[in-house]
């Protein structure tokens, strides 16, 4: 047999394929603070971060740590099940712990009852219960049901002697707030957040030096991922069944495993963040152009989850190759993507050159419109155009879409809707590639969509010199 | 290898008509040392000439090989041969064809005209005979005289050396029986003297050692020194009576021995006369020799040596301008034979094989030394290069493997020949559209992406995706089926194959646990018996204890390998059932689990706040067949039953873009249809009609893999 892969893509990790982390880990056992609230995006690392928790503190005996997976849970019954399913499981992997532990649950038990006779008993013998709640968010469901519960729950967590929780959860878990308001302290109050971004340098080579002999294709990796650890053990895989890095990368770029994370973290984002990380791409990268409190928490923050990096000079980039090539794949699909701020114009016959270099991406998002057989009933307003970069976006605000159904296909009827809206900026006989373009469309059916495809470009092309 | 071992084989069994084929092939190509070769094989094989030979079945060929080989030794300047085979070809009939007769008339005129010196002289060359007369080997000289004789029968001066030989011979058996008798009775007259000496009797020693003394042209000393002794002891002490007594006596003595004395005389007499004989013959000898023409010895060989696969034979055709006496052969410094020539000029060593002589494969160095009248010595050498080693057990045992490997592939032929008879009379047809491919012999084109995961299952799940009968659960079977037998040092890997089509999600967690359970009990395992609803955490609690059963059960840490077809189902979950399943895998003993999932794709709306079920899944997307995977699922699996043309092969690429189950589809229809033509070969025509005769299933084959198109 081959020589097995020996790198790990999704399931959790712990030692000896656990890397980095060190600081955060001695952190959040040395810690005083009894609540800890770790965030991070999806894939990072958080579940292999509290099992590896969990095993450092069990090997250390001072303390005894009980990892509960909450995910699934839905109510409070259902997360009476998952604790005690935690204990069974707990029991199962560390039975030499347990032998000492004489726990009598009764079955029927509320969740916070069963968490807090635990908590005594087992401070009988050790020092504390470091309880590692994974995919927290699933309290956000509870709250939505018993939100009363919740508070119990808090109560619990945060004033049971010799209790310390850490909870693990993406930013999703600060809708907390919104879902279920308690008549007390929020949840999330009194814990103390803390991040988990991407692997430092120097625990990235490690990690790849586990597979891989080359150091500059470590190195390599590196650069393309940044650190991001499922990323790095993604791209590492395939570089391990097939050492032409380039080729892995161009495959990665269309990974749909990759993607997906990538969307899934991207929509982790509120629209604050996502325009922030849109301007970053877009060439908006010196810390300067963020003027608002606001917008410096936010870039703080996506810094430290590892969305952002910052290069030479207090400039920003987005972090991962990956995630900039899906970034540029959006924009590239749609000028819809395109960050929207206040501050940007609403198109007006001064940006005439602006849309005929814009028409084909502009194309693009009549006919996403047309395929959803609507149309815009208010092209004059609908439209604003980037102070930063000059792109026509779609105000998403005063834009107004109504149902539309036509017998042309959705082609025909994006380039006869994009036309009104030339029209409304533009006298059509302005250039004779543009005057042909209105001849064709007023000719009916007797041309193919890449014909006006061509002349579009023809006339994008000429703006473009112009 | 094989294919060489069983062209020398093959070659070295051929027929005396293919060597004659080949030979006459050569001969019309004018490559003359070839045909000669090859004709002289033919005729080592059957020497006999025909105008209709009979070669195999009814087959009958004009045999007539010793006039080419006399034109192909005439061209290449043989003539000596070319005269032998003219000879042969006279023999064995061949001028019995007019034009072959005339072809002979033209060599034999040409050979005429050009006839060799002759290399025997008009006298004979007598110079041995008298060298070994002079040396006294009279009988070695009459020999070298007879072989002389069969040359010259008439020749005067070999009769009367003949005669003289004899003669010679003869007076010198007359003379050697003579001295035997004479040295017998001086044996016993010597034997009578001592006899009296030691008596007494001194008288009677005195006249037995007188006769010895006499007897012998030379003195006998013991004799002679008792006369001087008895003779001066008599002149000393005795009176002149006595010593004329002892004369009387010894005339007495001497009457006595009258008829002794006379036979003595007789005996002295025959030996002068014989060597006075001699003496005429060796001057006879002298001046004979004084008449021969003193020839200086030459000696020449014509080597021979000829392989034929691994028969390796060796021969020499020794000429020499004088008489010969010995040659002897050494191979390789070793000395393996030697003939006695004496008389002879010419001589042939006869073949001899591998069997005879010590070659060894590579250099092989032949001497030949040849012994002249004169007992002169020359010294011939011939070096050739063997490339078989006479190692009879090794060329044995290639024999015998060739032969066997021959029949070998004789019988995988005849069992190949009757597989296809088999075949086609039962409607052979392997491929399968529609069902999953089980078995391995039909699994094509994802071998490269099985040993990929196969590589990787040990630490990561995966989601394999793909449209429609694109392979997604021939794949799971196939890993179902392999897995068993993966060889891991840290792993063993128990699959389990869920179908997950049809399941309900009230069911779900029920049915996984049914189906590990069903493995389990395959494995001869028993997990506890349950009677309730089974949900995700009865599932949970159960699978911790099958787990803990495989551990306590398997030598190597279990790996239990769910693989899950049509998960598509699981979009219609909801989202809490899908976080449920996703758990299990965060749990401890997940460590012991991963998952290969197949779907056509999995639903992205994700409305919850916790992490998608499925993105700790890699997806893997299964694609359509590239041209060759597409064409070794085409023509792979009926080779050597049916075959494809190559446009066929192009053409179903064509209509099918890769997919298995349209290639299936097609090949299945396109072999049916053959089938009823009762033939084998599927050509482009072939595809033709039967995409026409099923296009309308076909269409909707299409249609079924790619319903957003519709």
């Amino acid at each position: 047999m081959d020589q097995r892969n020996p790198f790990i893509a999704g399931r959790w990790v712990t030692s000896p394929h656990f890397y980095g982390r060190v600081a955060l880990i001695d952190d959040l056992i040395e810690s005083h603070e009894t609540c800890h609230w770790v965030i991070g995006k999806r894939r990072v690392g958080k579940t292999s971060l509290l099992r590896q928790l969990e095993q450092q503190v069990q090997a250390k005996g001072s303390s005894f740590a009980l990892f509960w997976d909450v995910q699934g849970s839905y109510d409070t019954h259902g997360l009476a099940d998952s604790f005690f399913d935690a204990i069974e499981d707990s029991r199962d992997m560390f039975p030499l712990q347990w032998n000492t532990i004489d726990l009598q649950l009764n079955a029927q038990m509320a969740c916070h009852q069963a968490l807090k006779q635990l908590a005594r008993i087992i401070t009988r013998k050790y020092d504390n219960l470091i309880l590692l709640i994974d995919e927290a968010e699933e309290f956000i469901n509870i709250g939505r049901q018993d939100a009363d519960y919740l508070s119990k729950m808090r109560k619990i967590m945060q004033h049971t002697n010799g209790l310390r929780t850490i909870l693990c959860s993406t930013t999703r878990l600060e809708q907390l707030h919104q879902v279920a308001s308690l008549d007390t302290s929020p949840f999330l109050h009194g814990f103390e957040s803390r991040f988990i971004g991407n692997l430092e340098h120097r625990e990235t080579l490690d990690l790849l030096s586990s597979g891989l002999e080359l150091h500059s294709v470590a190195e390599e990796i590196f650069t393309l991922t940044e650190g991001n650890p499922f990323e790095t053990q993604l791209v590492a895989k395939h570089v391990f069944e097939n050492p032409d890095i380039e080729m892995v990368c161009q495959e990665m770029e269309t990974n749909p495993s990759l993607v997906q994370v990538i969307e899934v973290n991207f929509d982790l984002l509120n629209d604050i963040e996502k325009n922030i990380m849109k301007d970053v791409f877009c060439g908006k990268s010196s810390l300067e152009h963020f003027q608002t409190a606001q917008e410096r928490n936010y870039i703080s923050r996506l810094l430290k989850l590892g969305y952002l990096t910052t290069l030479a000079e207090s400039s920003l980039a987005v972090t991962s190759h990956f995630v900039r090539k899906w970034l540029a794949a959006r924009f590239e699909s749609s000028p819809a993507f395109h960050a929207q701020h206040h501050s940007d114009a609403s198109l007006s016959q001064n940006d005439s050159i602006s849309i005929l270099r814009q028409l084909p991406g502009l194309y693009k998002y009549y006919l996403e419109t047309a395929g959803r057989q609507q149309r815009i009933s208010n092209p004059e307003f609908c439209f604003r155009i980037s102070n930063y970069d000059g792109t026509i976006y779609p105000d998403r605000l005063a834009i107004k879409h109504e149902d539309y159904t036509a017998s042309e296909p959705a082609w025909f009827v994006a380039i006869r809707e994009l036309l009104i809206l030339v029209e409304t900026f533009l006298k059509r006989d302005s250039s004779w590639t543009l005057y042909r373009l209105f001849q064709m469309a007023e000719t009916g059916d007797q041309y193919a969509e890449t014909d006006y495809l061509d002349i579009m470009l023809l006339i994008s092309d000429e703006a473009e010199l112009s | 290898m094989i294919i060489i071992l069983s062209l020398c084989f093959v070659l070295q069994n051929q027929r005396f008509y293919e060597y004659y084929d080949e030979g006459m092939r050569a001969f019309q190509q004018e490559d003359y040392e070839d045909a000669i070769a090859a004709l002289e094989l033919a005729i080592k094989l059957d020497p006999e000439s025909s105008a209709n030979k009979k070669t195999y079945g009814v087959q009958l060929i004009k045999y007539y090989p010793y006039h080419h080989l006399t034109y192909a030794h005439l061209i290449l300047g043989h003539e000596d041969k070319a005269r032998a085979y003219l000879e042969q070809a006279k023999r064995y009939g061949e001028d019995r064809d007019d034009m072959v007769r005339s072809k002979l008339t033209l060599y034999e005129g040409y050979l005429g005209r050009n006839e060799p010196p002759t290399s025997v002289a008009s006298s004979p060359d007598i110079t041995g005979v008298t060298e070994l007369i002079s040396v006294g080997n009279y009988s070695g000289a009459l020999q070298v005289i007879r072989n002389l004789q069969s040359d010259y029968p008439d020749d005067e001066s070999l009769e009367a050396l003949s005669a003289f030989a004899e003669e010679a011979i003869r007076t010198n058996s007359a003379l050697t029986s003579i001295q035997k008798r004479i040295e017998q009775d001086v044996g016993d007259t010597l034997a009578k003297a001592r006899t009296s000496e030691i008596q007494g009797d001194l008288e009677s020693a005195y006249f037995f050692y007188q006769l010895v003394d006499r007897m012998l042209p030379l003195a006998n000393d013991e004799a002679r020194a008792f006369i001087q002794r008895y003779e001066s002891s008599l002149g000393q002490n005795d009176s002149q009576e006595q010593i004329e007594f002892l004369e009387t006596r010894l005339h007495e003595l001497q009457d006595d021995n009258a008829s002794l004395l006379a036979r003595v005389q007789d005996q002295n007499q025959e030996r002068e006369n014989l060597d006075k004989r001699i003496g005429d013959l060796q001057l006879q000898t002298e001046q004979a020799k004084r008449l021969t023409t003193r020839i200086a010895p030459s000696v020449s060989i014509e080597w021979i040596s000829n392989q034929v696969g691994d028969l390796f034979e060796f021969s020499a055709a020794i000429t020499s301008n004088v008489s010969l006496l010995q040659a002897e052969l050494s191979v390789n410094q070793k000395i393996v034979k030697e003939w006695d020539i004496r008389g002879r000029r010419t001589f042939k060593i006869p073949a001899l094989t591998q069997t005879d002589i010590p070659i060894q494969e590579g250099l092989n160095q032949f001497d030949l030394v040849i012994t002249d009248y004169l007992s002169q010595s020359h010294t011939k050498s011939y070096r050739t290069n063997i490339s078989h080693p006479d190692d009879n057990t090794l060329m044995v045992g290639l024999r015998i493997a060739i032969v066997g490997l021959c029949f070998i592939l004789l019988f995988a032929f005849i069992l190949l020949q009757r597989r296809q008879r088999i075949a086609f009379r039962e409607r052979f047809n392997p491929y399968i559209a529609g069902a999953p491919v089980l078995s391995d012999s039909m699994f094509f084109g994802r071998r490269s992406l099985l040993r990929q995961i196969l590589n990787t299952l040990h630490n990561n799940s995966l989601m394999i995706c793909g449209e429609r009968r694109i392979g997604k659960t021939s794949f799971l079977h196939r890993l179902h089926a392999v897995l068993p037998d993966v060889d891991d040092n840290e792993y063993e890997f128990i699959p389990v194959l869920i179908d997950l089509q049809g399941v309900s999600e009230i069911d779900f967690f029920a049915f996984l646990d049914h189906e590990i359970s069903g493995t389990l009990q395959a494995r001869g395992l028993e997990t506890e018996d349950y009677d309730g609803p089974i949900d995700a955490r009865v599932f949970v609690h159960r699978l911790r204890k099958s787990i803990q059963l495989l551990k306590e059960a398997c030598e190597k840490n279990p790996k239990l390998v769910l693989l899950l077809d049509e998960v598509d189902v699981m979009n219609s979950f909801s989202e809490r059932t899908n976080q449920q399943l996703r758990s299990v895998f965060m749990k401890g003993f997940a460590r012991h689990i991963v998952a290969v999932m197949a779907g056509i794709h999995i639903s992205k709306r994700w409305k919850s706040e916790g992490s998608p079920w499925y993105n700790f899944f890699e997806q893997i997307e299964l694609k359509a067949f590239s041209d060759i995977q597409a064409k070794t699922l085409i023509t792979e699996p009926v080779k050597g039953v049916y075959s494809f043309t190559k446009e066929a092969v192009d053409q179903i690429l064509l209509l099918t873009d890769g997919k298995p189950y349209l290639i299936q589809k097609i090949c299945v229809n396109l072999v049916a249809h053959i089938l009823n033509e009762n033939r084998r070969k599927i050509t482009l025509e072939d595809v033709r009609y039967v995409f026409q005769e099923i296009q309308r299933d076909f269409q909707q084959a299409v249609d079924d893999l790619n319903p957003e198109l519709i």
